[in-house]
């Protein structure tokens, strides 16, 4: 019996972090909760009064915080955005499904794809003001592309490749072996093999991939001030498309790649930085602007997520 | 009479048994020897997976229409086999092939590196062990393989496609509903569809990887009846571990054990008179 006693106390003393460590971890929930309501509730308040207000929508910066309006802000970041996503895929796709399909894990070119590889995550983890630096260098000095929307939209895929590369991958490994050999087994080729099989599969991933990526690279500052965005613009890119066939003027368009630009993200940290009250109201109003689309874009890829995942039960 | 007949054929037995035996076997291996028409011929196989040597001398004769089976314990390198037919170990890297399969009447060597693994994989399908759909249509996993294979005529592949479901006895049950994708049917459906998929390009053998061991009763007696219709126009390797399975269906059977071939004849004679001790062992179930 006494032996008994002593088990019955133990048991006691175990018992104890099993009530603790739960009433922590529910008030660190609460705190990471509480934290983003605050943000949103207090961004929301303060700035709805502008949000309000439909001019702001559609009314250029002015030095007059009545009158000043995020349209060059909202229109550039589609613009840098539909860049950004644009170079991403063109070049992340194609590299993450040379790493998982070609890459071979020998002789030199294999210890070269196995450094590349290893340095990928790292480059997901580099400071973006570095991609700023880099691309500075590399597109406004040495390529000459300008100021621009074309440079901008280059410097946020730089920063969205890793991302990208990775996601491509594993949406490509989660795509089981069976399935890849029911194709070569019919005496399909590794090329059809990749486009009718491991590209559309693997298409759910890495569109999450790129949302996730592109909702933290539409909230960037530091790597556009960088290659020189402007903080006022009082004028919109030109309108390339035509009325008339081929309903795109190829000479417009360009310069829309060309013209300067500035982006939500500079347009709030422009107005928070002046000193008049009402500005501060339109940087909340904006910034709130900004979070409604980083929230449709990660509500978007978790629709994919769910409806990929619907589709592809392995 | 019948009965006395029947009796002395017994003592006949007792007394001349294993002479006759002997006789019957030779009788047997001419048999084997004289049919011209050997569809695939294993000559000295060695196989790695990179160091390890997973086939070791491998020498068989799978005869044209018939079934053979290939049964042996898990690890014992049947599956191994299997996949050397159609090439399947070359997707990975560190395999390697020793020796040679001759497929008749090409007169190719399969495991010659410089073969055209495309070509051979259209003249040597596959089934796999669990049913492995693509999340397509039902149509277009079976006209996939022709697609792949340069028929652009849509007619030709509609066609192609109900000639393969109707021969793989799928038809009457997925006609109203090409259009559904293929994980919406039921397992043993799944690997039905399967099986139309690889007849579909009109292979000349094809091979099935346990195709069973996933389904339930009823669905394995439905594929067991379709291998032996498939067998009037394909010839047919199966590795199985259902001992049963293999003495129902197929026509000879090799038994497999740690890489090597153990024995290899007539499923009959392997399932009532083998001649090495370790079939014996296995098919009664003495080890395994």
């Amino acid at each position: 019996m006494k032996s008994l006693e002593k088990f019955d106390k133990k048991k006691l003393k175990k018992i104890k972090p099993d009530i603790i460590f739960p009433i922590f971890g529910f008030f660190a929930l609460f705190l990471v909760v509480s934290f983003m309501f605050t943000l949103i509730l207090d961004v929301f308040l303060d700035g709805l009064e502008k949000l309000k207000d439909p001019d702001f929508y559609t009314s250029f910066p002015s030095r007059f915080p009545e009158k000043a309006g995020i349209l060059s802000g909202w229109v550039g970041t589609l613009l840098v955005m539909g860049g950004a996503i644009f170079w991403s895929l063109l070049i992340g796709i194609p590299a993450g499904i040379y790493l998982e399909e070609y890459a071979q894990k020998r002789g030199l070119i294999g210890k070269i794809e196995n450094i590349i590889e290893l340095n990928i995550n790292n480059l997901a983890a580099v400071p973006a003001i570095i991609y700023g630096l880099l691309a500075l260098g590399i597109f406004v000095y040495r390529f000459k592309l300008g100021e621009s929307i074309l440079t901008a939209g280059l410097t946020l895929s730089i920063l969205m490749l890793p991302v990208i590369v990775v996601n491509t991958r594993e949406a490509i490994r989660r795509i089981p072996r069976d399935i890849r050999e029911a194709a070569y087994a019919v005496g399909a080729t590794k090329w059809d093999t990749i486009r009718d099989h491991i590209f559309p599969y693997s298409l759910g991933g890495i569109l999450t991939g790129l949302i996730i990526a592109a909702s933290r690279a539409i909230g960037e500052t530091a790597p556009l001030i960088t290659i020189g965005a402007l903080t006022f613009i009082a004028f919109l890119p030109p309108n390339p498309i035509t009325p008339d066939f081929p309903y795109l003027s190829l000479t417009k368009f360009w310069e829309v790649l060309m013209s300067p630009f500035t982006v939500l993200p500079i347009q709030i940290f422009n107005w928070v930085s002046r000193p008049q009250a009402d500005f501060q109201i339109n940087a909340a109003a904006a910034g709130f602007v900004l979070l409604v689309l980083t929230f449709f874009m990660n509500a978007l890829a978790y629709y994919i997520r769910q409806k990929v995942r619907r589709k592809y039960i392995w | 009479m019948v009965i006395r007949s029947v009796v002395i054929d017994n003592i006949k037995n007792l007394i001349f048994g294993t002479k006759e035996k002997a006789l019957e076997e030779s009788k047997e291996a001419n048999l084997i020897k004289s049919e011209s028409d050997i569809k695939i011929e294993v000559k000295e196989l060695n196989f790695y997976y990179g160091d390890f040597k997973a086939l070791k001398n491998i020498n068989l004769k799978v005869l044209t229409k018939k079934i053979t089976a290939l049964i042996g314990p898990s690890g014992c390198g049947k599956t191994t086999l299997l996949r050397c037919f159609n090439r399947m170990h070359d997707l990975y890297p560190n395999s390697r092939y020793e020796g040679a399969i001759y497929l008749n009447p090409y007169g190719i060597n399969i495991v010659d590196k410089n073969i055209d693994l495309l070509d051979l994989r259209r003249k040597i399908g596959m089934v796999f062990q669990r049913p492995n759909p693509f999340p397509k249509s039902i149509f277009e996993n079976v006209a996939y393989g022709l697609k792949v294979n340069g028929i652009r005529d849509k007619r030709l592949i509609q066609e192609k496609v109900e000639w393969a479901l109707r021969a793989s006895a799928l038809w009457d049950e997925v006609k109203d509903r090409l259009k559904e994708n293929a994980y919406s049917l039921s397992g043993g459906q799944q690997q039905r569809l399967c099986i139309a998929r690889a007849i579909s390009i009109e292979p000349d053998v094809v091979l099935f990887d346990e195709p069973t061991s996933a389904l339930d009763p009823i669905s394995t007696a439905k594929i067991e009846e379709l291998l032996i219709q498939l067998k009037e126009k394909l010839t047919i390797i199966i590795v199985t571990h259902n001992m049963q399975q293999a003495a129902r269906v197929s026509d000879f059977t090799g038994f497999m054990y740690l890489g090597e071939l153990i024995e290899f004849d007539k499923t009959d004679k392997i399932f009532t008179v083998p001649k090495e001790k370790l079939t014996e062992e296995y098919i009664t179930g003495r080890f395994g």
